[in-house]
């Protein structure tokens, strides 16, 4: 087959190529789309996502549970109430308190990525929800004290995040202990 | 023209659809983003 190139309408190609690129652009971009509207309607997050508020599960009440079973618990979905939003996230339980934490909190990336922690200093009123049932709590952000350095090595140890002191203190990582909700309560630290 | 856009349209419906339907590959992308972040967001 003998192409005549000198007749090819060049600016039709050009027109075709870029049309086919913005498509194979658009291709991962509707992907991670559905991905995100599917997870904000569902009862808790993707693994990357925010879900929806957390529905399903008992509600639990009462006295103080035994956080020592936190230890061996990956992973927990934690909602906030304003906005009902949910994530999963990692959990570290020291003295029989449970804390969780966000990092990269001073790049850029992470300044894109991470809302909830500014959110949950303006109100921190929080549902968890592990191994299928639901507790409240308030988020209390801890920037200081001596739990600082007990909590960073427990994280440091479950998850080998390489987590100090020094990372709460410049607030690149901010920590906030999952306190009792008492009445009237809304966003608090230390 | 008017077939490119349909063609266009189909695919990227297409994508959605096996995203969200097909088990398994919305995990795997989002294990694949989840890793990306995770080494970047540095």
């Amino acid at each position: 087959m003998n192409i005549d190139f000198e007749n090819i309408d060049r600016k039709a190609v050009i027109r075709t190529s870029l049309r086919v690129v913005a498509v194979l652009i658009l291709i991962p971009v509707v992907a991670l789309g559905a991905l995100m509207v599917s997870a904000r309607f569902s009862d808790g997050p993707s693994a990357v996502f925010r879900g929806g508020p957390l529905v399903a599960g008992e509600l639990v009440t009462g006295p103080e549970p035994d956080w020592s079973f936190a230890r061996d618990v990956r992973e927990i979905e934690l909602q906030l109430l304003d906005p009902p939003q949910s994530r999963l996230i990692w959990i570290a339980e020291y003295e029989g308190r449970i804390f969780v934490v966000s990092g990269y909190m001073n790049s850029f990336l992470g300044g894109l990525w991470k809302k909830w922690p500014a959110q949950a200093e303006r109100d921190g009123r929080a549902i968890l929800r592990i191994d299928g049932k639901r507790y409240e709590r308030q988020l209390v952000r801890i920037k200081t004290g001596y739990v600082v350095e007990g909590v960073t090595a427990e994280f440091s140890r479950k998850y080998r995040a390489g987590m100090t002191p020094a990372s709460i203190e410049s607030e690149n990582t901010w920590l906030f202990e999952l306190a009792p909700r008492g009445p009237g309560m809304s966003g608090a630290s230390r | 023209m008017k077939r490119f856009y349909w063609i266009a349209g189909g695919v990227l419906l297409a994508v959605a659809l096996i995203v969200l339907l097909v088990p398994g590959v919305g995990d795997n992308i989002e294990g694949r983003l989840l890793g990306w972040l995770s080494r970047n967001a540095r």
